[in-house]
């Protein structure tokens, strides 16, 4: 390596600008577009699974001696893993009115999902809303209070709601309307929805932990779940990898496209005396700088491009893949290289004078 | 003349017409294939969405004011049929699994009567409809088998375990012995009870004909906040609308209407998951989708552009010969359009192996294919090829023909 060389790759460069742009675009593109599904297919299972863990509890976690469970162990089960995405508890029992034992359910109301209310949902302690079913079977009214009986305990319906389940024959009040009503001191059960991945660790944690407890996972939505899961992630793999192939390829062609352009200055250099393995050096080193500068910017793009995607499509930014900036590097590097290889080694195989007589690709 | 140029610099450039052919095609494949799957996502994850449960349920109508401990109220079996054969949505029924629930007053133990693997004749249909909880909730598992006669049933997992039965042991209900066939495990409330096939349910308990709930599966539309509206608040215009399309609650208003003194709820765990996860992954489809298709409509320009800004000396010569602005013009435009041609009918091609793999591996069925993505995708084809020329043409019609013979630029 000598000034040489360097003075024809500074002016190779330079001169050629509008080549070098297109070989560094074309490079950049490729990597943006595989970057930007990278990084929206390493983050989309913790995406899509804060989402479907809205859907509600996974695991159920009630007492087997039949008692409540303390608030303490309650905060302790929310600690014991990481993988700990919603976490809520309950309290049931029934009340009576005049003729009836009614279901109630505790539960913490703060963002209430899975329920279709008309009026609006308990907010204060001596609030409740009633069920759609139990609506009708006791003919209750909005605003109004609940016929309870045997209590000084004034309750009002704020409004009914809509499940779909057992559910929509029972009372639905704040968590600690229904602890005082019930005169229990604890919860009933503790509903936590865990990463699917984490579900066998976490059964075997807290049984251990707590023998008295019995912790059930709840197959309908941890399979579904998973399966889900799963198929998206295959889906996304599959297609990084056809756009990751099909960018290659258009890549490709586009570098030796590049290379062919200069068959000519190849074979003026060569009949003026340069070494082949020199020459050779020259566009090697020109591809792997054009494809340096799109890697570069190729991935920067297409991490912007990921993080827009992703707060577009899910409303939170997925976090940075490390492995896809150097993964994209190198890879933008060595298939500049490549693809410029073949065609040079091929120009340096044809006689100079041919092709400088004009027998191009001959 | 203009002819003789246009299939002389065919025949000339084979390899490099070749490469660009190729290019355009796997640009193209790539095109149809991310189109294909953006627009059947929808419908694919829908499908995938049916295994978290039932989404509507049909109930007996609680009569006003019978208080919650007035006599067991009933839909009736033969019913159901009618969710198949006669609602505006029955080809988005995917499954139903109807049910039984009796307490048996002798042991108290709660017996339920279902479908498994049920076969319903529908009048105008070839094939019967096969249903049952293994279509509507793919998480119950049987160890052992469904019953195969009607003196065999299933005892759920808890309830095995409390009162220390096995597969073959003899189990009592509604005052009759059963064999236990197998162990029912559900993970809910299931794994209490005996459960048997409807029919001899039915007849044990003396309710023939008759079922305690509907559990339906449906292929759903997302809802939006017109759907969410009271249908006695809707105009005619709006009611229509709600009604002819697909959302959970617009079918489940069908489904009440067939089954006589009944009132049909979405369950709404299931179908709010639904739609947020299929908006969700909609989106991101279809913005992957978006940026795949520029980065590969980019690159293939950018192929185009390189591969023809080195026949400037080729241009010379026409120009020298005689060739005028829009001669040069024509001749490139000529191979961009059978290069688009050539590339946009491979890339199809290309795309309907591709889509059909995925399709098998991510959903297990090929991919919906919309013919219309052909002509598409061949003028996208054509489009980008032109350009790709546009440039060079530009640059070729400002050639001075004696300079680059010469060997300036």
């Amino acid at each position: 390596m000598n000034t040489w060389f360097f003075y024809f790759l500074k002016k190779s460069v330079f001169q050629r600008r509008g080549r070098f742009l297109i070989s560094s675009s074309a490079v950049m593109l490729t990597v943006t577009a595989v970057t930007a599904l990278v990084t929206v297919s390493s983050g989309i299972r913790d995406k899509l699974g804060s989402q479907l863990s809205r859907y509600g509890a996974n695991m159920i976690i009630t007492d087997t001696r039949g008692r409540t469970i303390s608030e303490k162990t309650a905060g302790d089960l929310r600690t014991l893993s990481a993988d700990v995405r919603e976490f809520s508890c309950q309290a049931y029992g029934t009340i009576r009115t005049g003729t009836d034992d009614v279901e109630v359910i505790g539960k913490d109301l703060g963002g209430l999902s899975g329920y279709r209310i008309h009026g609006r949902p308990p907010e204060a302690v001596n609030e409740a809303m009633a069920g759609v079913s139990l609506r009708d079977a006791l003919g209750l009214k909005e605003k109004e209070p609940f016929p309870l009986a045997g209590s000084k305990e004034i309750l009002t319906i704020t409004g009914f709601f809509e499940r779909g389940s057992d559910e929509d024959a029972a009372l639905v009040m704040p968590l600690a309307t229904a602890q005082r009503l019930l005169g229990l001191s604890g919860v009933s059960a503790v509903l936590l929805n865990v990463d699917t991945r984490a579900i066998g660790g976490f059964e075997q944690a807290a049984s251990a932990r707590f023998p008295h407890l019995r912790v059930k996972t709840l197959r309908q939505v941890a399979a579904a779940e998973e399966r889900l899961l799963d198929k998206v992630r295959l889906l996304m793999l599959l297609m990084t990898a056809v756009v990751s192939f099909s960018s290659v390829i258009a890549l490709g062609s586009t570098m030796g496209a590049t290379v062919i352009e200069r068959m000519e200055e190849v074979a003026l250099m060569r009949s003026l005396g340069a070494a082949p393995g020199r020459i050779r050096c020259l566009f090697l080193s020109e591809a792997v700088l054009a494809g340096t500068a799109g890697s570069v910017a190729g991935y920067v793009l297409g991490f912007i491009a990921a993080e827009a995607v992703s707060k577009t499509a899910f409303g939170e930014f997925v976090s940075i893949s490390l492995a896809a900036g150097p993964l994209a590097f190198v890879c933008g590097i060595l298939i500049a290289a490549t693809t410029a290889y073949f065609p040079v080694r091929n120009a340096m195989k044809l006689m100079p004078a041919k092709i400088l007589r004009g027998n191009q690709g001959a | 003349m203009l002819l003789t140029l246009i299939k002389k610099s065919f025949v000339n450039q084979k390899k490099a017409m070749a490469v660009m052919i190729i290019a355009v095609a796997v640009g193209t494949a790539l095109a149809a294939s991310l189109l294909t799957l953006s627009l059947d996502i929808s419908a694919k994850v829908s499908k995938e969405l049916r295994s978290f449960g039932a989404n509507i349920v049909i109930r007996p109508k609680v009569a006003a004011l019978a208080g919650l401990a007035g006599q067991p109220r009933y839909l009736r079996e033969e019913d159901i049929l009618k969710s198949k054969a006669l609602i505006f949505w029955r080809h988005n029924i995917v499954a139903v699994s109807p049910v039984l629930l009796v307490k048996d007053p002798d042991t108290g133990i709660p017996v339920l009567g279902t479908w498994y693997r049920h076969s319903l004749v529908i009048p105008g249909e070839q094939l019967p409809f096969v249903t049952g909880f293994d279509s509507v909730m793919p998480w119950w598992r049987i160890y052992g088998t469904w019953p195969a006669t009607n003196r065999e049933v299933l005892v759920g997992g808890m309830l095995a375990e409390r009162i220390g039965i096995a597969v073959s042991d003899t189990v009592t209900a509604g005052g009759r012995q059963f064999r236990v066939s197998g162990i029912l495990n559900t993970g809910g409330k299931e794994d209490e009870m005996i459960v048997g096939d409807l029919q001899t349910v039915q007849t044990v308990f003396g309710l023939p004909g008759k079922v305690s709930q509907v559990f339906v599966s449906a292929l759903t539309t997302p809802m939006d906040d017109s759907a969410y509206k009271d249908p006695k608040t809707m105009t005619q215009k709006e009611y229509e609308k709600w009604y002819c399309t697909g959302y959970v609650t617009s079918i489940a208003k069908q489904l009440e209407e067939v089954f006589p003194g009944s009132f049909a709820s979405p369950v709404w765990p299931v179908a709010e998951t639904e739609g947020l996860v299929l908006d969700r992954l909609e989106l991101l489809v279809a913005l992957l989708t978006a940026l795949s298709l520029l980065a590969a409509s980019l690159t293939v320009s950018t192929t185009m552009i390189m591969s023809l800004l080195r026949r400037t000396k080729e241009v010379a010569l026409m120009k020298a010969v005689g060739a005028d602005r829009r001669d040069t013009a024509l001749i490139f435009s000529a191979e961009a359009v059978v290069i688009g041609l050539a590339g946009g009918l491979a890339g199809y091609l290309l795309s309907l192996g591709l889509t059909d793999y995925i399709g098998r591996e991510v959903f297990g069925a090929a991919l919906e294919q919309h013919e219309v993505l052909f002509p598409a995708c061949t003028v996208l084809a054509v489009l980008i090829a032109m350009v790709g020329v546009f440039l060079p043409i530009r640059k070729a019609q400002q050639i001075m023909p004696a300079v680059v013979l010469k060997g300036g630029e």
